[in-house]
């Protein structure tokens, strides 16, 4: 009730709101991800997870990078992942898996990742800045950024994809004209 | 940028409650049906008449899933492109940028008439 | 419009263009055309000479990181390290193409693709190593996995390659997630993903400031997660045997060299010129390096003792010499050169003759290729001194030199790293080297001992054929091996005024 009397007085933002809900989300889509028995399901929690990480990235101003996030990743690649789900015809895991010793172990270092990381977060002095340029996020501002300075990393992404082309080909096309 | 959270929480609101009220409309208007088990199965002896919607796919979607994000790639670079050109046309700067892209797609397209080449594109029997 | 001096980017550039045109070629051309091979090796040829003539022109000796040209913002930076580092993937590219041939007819796989991909792996190496932006190292990086996993799975009718190429693919997409991670901290820590800029937040000078001490560490050390992954240290090791068993041999040979010149020559790079200085912040990433270094030659080497195959044997020995070269990262802690990677020749040394040495013996390996599954048992090579006399000698002069006898590189190479960690200030560790070394012997014997004493079981020499261009790569390795050995100066002098005049 306090939250919400917060954003009625004005004392809390909108978009920390906003931030809240989508990372919670997010934290929780993945955890599906991870844990549910059913690879379909996951698939799903990993769309969720996309479309919360867009949220925050509309919340960060970056307007273009929200569209990328849901056209390729929550689009094409979770499409690809359940076309991959259906070829291999996952079933859901059956009971079992790892012993419990495992996932305490991947549990702790996962934990320990977290705190190693986000210690510093909370003590993190961000530099003090102004509200973002005016283009900040847009589509010229990454063009700009994208085919100046960055010009030299993109013409070489170009042959990482040339190359997974390649490998696509070569690995998933049944006959191979020799 | 409040403004546009607005249109966007908007938006947003509208893709949660669309689907839902198409369902739930579906469920509230549509014909009554018996819910028992047998009433909805067509009579057959022996032989189940429906199996599991998981069939196997075969490998040749992947393949041209795969290829699509590829290419899918390629097209959303080219729009800030076009965007960045646009200023700039006709200048020096404006024909970097161009010759850029062209490396881009150049090295793109040799990937392309590999597929081509390799039988990528056409679909196994 | 950037900056943009031409010939900087030539080492890169000119193996890219080359793959690109002859991969248009590759499916419309038979699987038995010599052609595209003898192109790919000029091509290949091509790319040791560019960096051979840029570094003739600025001169052999000076500033390991006085450039010759930079393009971009930091994103192209050929300096004398990259040029060192181009010859280095060159050669092996070069003889890993010299017995690639011999190997398809061999192993029955005729994929023309792997030439161009052999080129295409080149300039990502290549890239990599000739940047100081990390934005362009990891692209770089992304170009040479995505083709090694590639060149992995070339031959998919074999169940091993398949295994090979899945097994690194996933683990290496693993250790990618953990790279960009590594470097999204490192940009919040510092603002800055150039490596002069990160210096700079490091020291406190410049441009660069540093935000937060712990969250630059915590990106430092995912990075180094993701390098000792591609480098094979332990505990990051498990998919090199596999893989290195798995994948065709000559990709082997050229994986085992290429890949690893490249991931130290990053590392060399970033540790050297991005973190040194503050000693507060070398002190925490020292011990890191050295516990990773003393692990990966222990658990190497002791790994290697019970295997029985030949690739399976020097996939762990290349794990252990994974040890040998980060023992060489670890920076003095006192004296003169407190806070300095006082290895860094050492380290660029050791890299060529271990390219020359290992190579060599993945081309002994892969002209034992056939259809069988146990091609490169060890029971294959028994009494190979009997029937193939020469061949032997070679092999065993590339084992010899694993071991580190003197007068071969294998030997000086080793000599040099042991001495910079004394020079160092790290006699203990020194110590562990030279009983990780003696270990290590032990598995090399007894393969030589089986070669040059044991009786042949089965008529090799009807099977064995050693073909022209595999013959001049296996005589060019030797006689490296040797000339490294016996007169270690012509390559270490200059790599030793490199790295001392260094500006850091």
């Amino acid at each position: 009730m306090s939250l919400v009397a917060g954003v009625v007085l004005g004392a809390i933002s909108i978009q920390w709101v906003a931030f809240l809900v989508l990372a919670v989300v997010a934290i929780a889509a993945a955890l599906v991800v991870v844990l549910h028995r059913s690879p379909v399901v996951g698939a799903m929690g990993l769309v969720t997870n996309f479309l919360c990480i867009a949220g925050i990235y509309v919340l960060l101003n970056a307007y273009f990078f929200a569209a990328l996030q849901v056209i390729i990743y929550a689009g094409a690649v979770v499409v690809l992942i359940t076309f991959v789900i259906m070829l291999l015809n996952l079933q859901p895991e059956a009971k079992g898996g790892p012993g419990v010793v495992p996932v305490a172990l991947a549990a702790l270092l996962g934990l320990a990742l977290i705190a190693v990381v986000g210690r510093p977060l909370l003590e993190y002095a961000a530099p003090e800045a102004g509200p973002p340029a005016p283009d900040f996020g847009t589509v010229a501002q990454v063009g700009e950024a994208l085919f100046t300075v960055y010009f030299y990393p993109f013409l070489a992404v170009s042959l990482a994809l040339l190359s997974a082309m390649v490998g696509a080909v070569l690995l998933a096309k049944r006959r191979l004209e020799d | 940028m409040s403004q546009n959270l607005l249109a966007f929480s908007v938006l947003a609101a509208l893709a949660v409650i669309t689907p839902i009220a198409i369902l739930g409309l579906s469920y509230v208007a549509g014909p009554a049906r018996s819910r028992r088990v047998t009433d909805l199965t067509p009579y057959e002896c022996g032989v189940k008449p429906y199996h599991s919607a998981r069939g196997r796919f075969s490998v040749k979607f992947y393949l041209v899933a795969m290829l699509f994000i590829i290419f899918d790639v390629e097209a959303v670079f080219i729009y800030p492109w076009a965007r960045v050109l646009r200023e700039r046309a006709g200048t020096p700067e404006g024909w970097f940028l161009f010759w850029v892209m062209m490396i881009f797609l150049g090295v793109l397209t040799v990937g392309f008439v590999y597929e081509w080449g390799r039988g990528a594109l056409e679909w196994d029997r | 419009m950037p900056e943009f001096q031409h010939f900087a980017a030539l080492p890169t550039l000119v193996p890219a263009a080359f793959g690109l045109v002859f991969l248009v070629f590759a499916p419309f051309i038979g699987s038995d055309k010599k052609w595209m091979w003898a192109f790919t090796t000029a091509a290949m040829g091509l790319t040791i000479l560019i960096p051979a003539i840029i570094l003739s022109k600025i001169g052999l000796y000076g500033d390991v990181l006085e450039t010759a040209g930079v393009a971009g913002q930091y994103m192209v930076r050929t300096d004398r390290l990259a040029l060192w580092l181009d010859i280095l993937f060159g050669i092996a590219g070069l003889l890993a193409l010299l017995v690639t041939p011999a190997y398809l007819e061999r192993a029955n796989s005729h994929r023309p693709e792997i030439y161009p991909l052999f080129l295409i792996a080149v300039s990502g190496m290549t890239a990599m190593v000739g940047s100081d932006h990390l934005v362009m190292i990891f692209v770089g990086l992304e170009v040479l996995s995505i083709t090694l996993y590639v060149m992995c799975g070339l031959a998919r009718e074999r169940a091993v390659q398949v295994e090979a190429a899945l097994k690194y693919f996933l683990l290496g997409a693993f250790s990618t997630s953990f790279l960009v991670f590594g470097l999204a901290l490192i940009l919040g820590a510092t603002g800055r993903l150039d490596i002069p800029g990160i210096a700079g937040a490091v020291l406190g000078v410049g441009a660069g400031t540093l935000w937060n001490e712990t969250l630059l560490l915590a990106g430092l050390a995912l990075f180094l997660i993701a390098f000792a992954f591609k480098v094979g240290a332990v505990p990051f090791h498990f998919w090199v045997p596999d893989v290195y068993q798995g994948a065709p041999t000559p990709v082997t040979a050229f994986m085992a060299a290429g890949t690893k010149a490249a991931a130290f020559g990053v590392l060399l790079r970033v540790l050297y010129a991005g973190f040194s200085g503050a000693e507060t912040i070398v002190d925490r990433w020292a011990p890191v390096i050295a516990g990773l270094a003393v692990a990966t030659m222990v658990v190497g080497n002791v790994l290697a003792l019970v295997q029985t195959r030949v690739k399976r044997l020097l996939a762990y020995s290349s794990v252990a010499h994974a040890g040998y070269l980060l023992l060489a990262l670890v920076p003095a802690t006192s004296g003169a050169h407190a806070g300095e990677i006082v290895g860094g020749p050492a380290l660029l040394f050791y890299l060529f003759t271990y390219t020359f040495m290992t190579v060599g013996a993945f081309i002994v390996a892969a002209l034992f290729q056939s259809d069988r599954e146990d091609a490169d048992h060890f029971a294959q090579f028994a009494g190979l001194w009997h029937r193939r006399p020469l061949l032997a000698a070679a092999m065993g002069v590339f084992l010899l030199s694993l071991t580190g006898i003197p007068p071969l590189g294998g030997f000086t190479g080793k000599y040099v790293i042991f001495l910079s960690v004394l020079d160092a200030g790290h006699p203990v560790l020194a110590a562990i080297m030279a009983i990780a070394a003696v270990i290590g012997a032990a598995y090399y014997l007894r393969v030589l001992m089986l070669m040059f004493i044991a009786q042949p079981e089965e008529d090799l020499a009807a099977r064995l054929v050693t073909p022209g261009p595999a013959r001049l790569a296996l005589a060019v390795a030797v006689v490296a091996t040797f000339v490294l050995g016996i007169a270690p100066f012509v390559l270490y002098d200059p790599l030793l005024t490199v790295m001392r005049a260094a500006a850091f």
